[in-house]
């Protein structure tokens, strides 16, 4: 029986940082994934504009080969997905199921897992919003730096948002060239801000994880707004460039097709038990010490089976809500030059002026998911629809707007029985929003409508997407000091075992209303150091 | 070639401002609806038969059905058509703007209250014709 070193779970972003970190002590570490695997490299020279007019068989790459982007969803919170990424949720139906009525979790079984689509949003939690989450303030400080170091993130070092973007505690490339519509946007921003920031909220560059210089083998973003469909020189930080490069580098084995089931602990190590994924062979693995990496559901699937089914977990889900809107001075703009999709602009809206329950709004220009989406959604006639989207999409935003979400007693999750599942479970889930907080998404959604008036925009819709909708999960196995089951030391140790850890957002006991994958990947390398620490 | 299904094709190119006789993309929505299997219900089979009888109603029956029945399949079958154009280099010109356009908030503001008014008296024939 081989005993390895440390054992990953996951190949998302927690599990890549924490890799990066364990490998680079020349630990031995073998990391389990189901490892679906599909093209994110773009092939050939082209740019959207160019392609759009040049390439007769572009419904294949923009549509799909099977008309994947046409097909009824299967699920409701991922509508917009993009044939090239139809991958990453590929399969979770079979081997990761959950039933619920209000809550529609998005989950992973890729290499990289949901790392593959992130928007890329990189930001730090302020000292409050740490210690609200459980994280001690000075060593996720520190951690951001080192993250920020190994994945490359571009943004603005001085801005009005840049105290709740990164705090200039990172290191950051020089920002992206904003689209003349953002721009435009901008600058209205700033005309007005006094007014703005006197009602707590501040706009500015979004820090993100997307190469703006070269590094290391990664070139720089070139701008052929084309990110929804590829990752042309790996410019885009994606979890998948870590992994593949610590095995390249003999550092890390990399095992796919292992779905984690459970683990049990035996005389001092921890034994992992896996089914195959393309054989339904079941095999255990086992380590001197186990790291949880599969995402907050993923991990508190194992750790119920381990430990006792019935047991409810309790689950925080940022609320999320998107607003398209149109900017009126664009409308009838041209718009075939220069693009990028990715979020043009942030804005924070801190109405208590603490920077705690802040609530972050990431604002994006329309072009490459095509009109047909937007169509969809319109309330007119197609014909008509078409002339009236061909006008507005160059003035076209959306803005996502995610909420700060606290512990409530009628959210949770909890594993039930099923014959039909591959594991003998399904996850069954319940959130909703109510009350107090209910309340607070309305008056917040309602601030950042009017602020958008005052910047010259229209907004179309206030679409408070189906909860699970924001893809942030964490807190079902919320940090404590106290030895108590279901519970995360701070340092990442999973109470009722000894050698098992967790590295994803599972411990997080707030979400703070803004991108927390930064967060997650540097907790993820401060637990990988307190393992190597405890030797 | 399914011939109910390109006479459908035909209908609908027309209506979104195809040209006449782009018999490849007639025959890629074929193959779409085929692909994606979206069939219609009897009743809806009966209003596209009669649509391709009097194809001067369909922009009215679409903006109803976008207010009294926006999931409604004639929808999502004039849907796929129009994104098979967007993805087609002949007719980019009708998806992303190559020029500043004059008067667009006249332009915005005349093509919405078309639209809207079409959607109404669309949703009125929808009831009086019972094709709900």
């Amino acid at each position: 029986m081989e005993i390895i070193d440390v054992i990953i779970v996951g190949s998302g972003c927690t599990g890549a940082m924490a890799a990066e970190t364990l490998c680079a002590s020349g630990k031995k570490v073998l990391m389990l994934d189901a490892g679906i695997t599909g093209t994110v490299d773009l092939q050939g020279n082209d740019n959207f504009v160019q392609k759009r007019f040049e390439d007769n068989n572009q419904a294949d790459f923009f549509l799909g080969k099977q008309l994947e982007a046409l097909a009824e969803a299967t699920h409701p919170n991922i509508p917009q997905q993009t044939a090239q990424r139809k991958f990453m949720s590929d399969d979770t139906d079979k081997f990761i199921p959950v039933h619920s009525n209000n809550f529609f979790p998005v989950e992973s079984l890729a290499l990289g897992g949901l790392g593959n689509g992130w928007g890329l949003g990189s930001y730090t939690f302020s000292n409050n919003e740490l210690k609200k989450c459980g994280l001690l303030p000075h060593e996720m400080k520190a951690a951001y730096q080192t993250i920020a170091q190994r994945i490359g993130i571009s943004g603005e070092a001085t801005d009005d948002a840049s105290n709740y973007c990164h705090n200039n505690e990172i290191d950051l490339q020089h920002a992206l060239t904003l689209n003349p519509s953002a721009k435009n946007l901008y600058k209205k921003y700033q005309r007005k801000k006094n007014s703005f920031h006197a009602k707590g909220m501040f706009m500015g560059r979004p820090s993100l994880a997307l190469l703006t210089a070269d590094k290391n083998n990664r070139k720089a973003y070139t701008y052929k707004d084309l990110d929804f469909y590829g990752n042309e020189g790996s410019a885009a930080y994606r979890p998948y460039i870590t992994i593949n490069e610590l095995v390249k580098q003999g550092k890390l084995e990399y095992q796919s097709n292992w779905l984690a089931v459970s683990f049990k602990e035996e005389n001092g190590y921890t034994a992992l038990d896996c089914i195959n994924t393309t054989t339904n062979e079941r095999k255990t693995f086992h380590a001197a010490k186990l790291v949880l990496a599969t995402g907050t559901l993923g991990t508190s699937r194992i750790v119920l089976r381990s430990f006792q089914q019935k047991d409810k977990l309790p689950v925080l889900c940022n609320a999320y809500t998107y607003m398209p809107m149109v900017h009126w001075p664009f409308i009838g703009k041209k718009n075939t030059g220069q693009f990028c999709g990715l979020a043009q602009l942030a804005m924070f809206y801190d109405k208590e002026h603490n920077h705690t329950n802040v609530a972050m709004a990431s604002i994006y220009n329309y072009r490459s998911l095509l009109n047909f989406r937007i169509l969809k959604q319109m309330p007119l006639n197609h014909a008509d629809g078409m002339k009236f989207l061909h006008l507005i999409v160059p003035a076209l935003f959306v803005a996502g707007i995610f909420h700060p979400a606290n512990y409530q007693a009628q959210n949770f999750i909890q594993l039930q029985q099923s014959s039909t599942a591959v594991t003998g479970d399904i996850l069954h889930t319940d959130y909703t929003y109510l009350g107090n907080e209910l309340q607070e998404i309305a008056a917040t959604e309602k601030t950042y409508a009017k602020a958008f008036a005052q910047l010259s925009c229209l907004v179309l819709k206030k679409m408070r997407t189906a909860t699970g909708a924001s893809i942030h999960y964490a807190g079902t196995l919320p940090f404590s000091e106290a030895e108590k089951l279901y519970h995360i030391s701070p340092e990442g140790k999973l109470h009722g075992a000894n050698h098992v850890y967790v590295a994803d957002g599972s411990g997080f006991t707030f979400l703070p209303g803004k991108g927390l994958t930064l967060s997650l990947m540097a907790n993820a390398h401060l637990v990988a150091k307190k393992i190597l620490q405890h030797g | 070639m399914n011939q109910p299904l390109l006479a459908e094709a035909k209908l609908f190119a027309n209506y979104l401002g195809a040209n006449n006789g782009d018999d490849a993309l007639l025959g890629r929505y074929v193959n779409a609806i085929e692909l994606l299997q979206l069939p219609l219900s009897t009743k809806e089979a009966v209003v596209v038969n009669k649509l391709i009888q009097m194809p001067f109603l369909l922009a009215l029956i679409d903006g109803g059905y976008a207010l009294l029945q926006p999931n409604n399949t004639i929808r999502k079958r004039i849907l796929v058509m129009s994104a098979l154009m967007e993805t087609d280099p002949k007719y980019v010109n009708r998806f992303l703007v190559q020029q500043n356009s004059s008067f667009p908030i006249f332009h915005f503001l005349y093509r919405g209250s078309v639209a809207v008014a079409k959607g109404v008296i669309g949703a009125v024939l929808i009831i009086i014709f019972r094709w709900k």
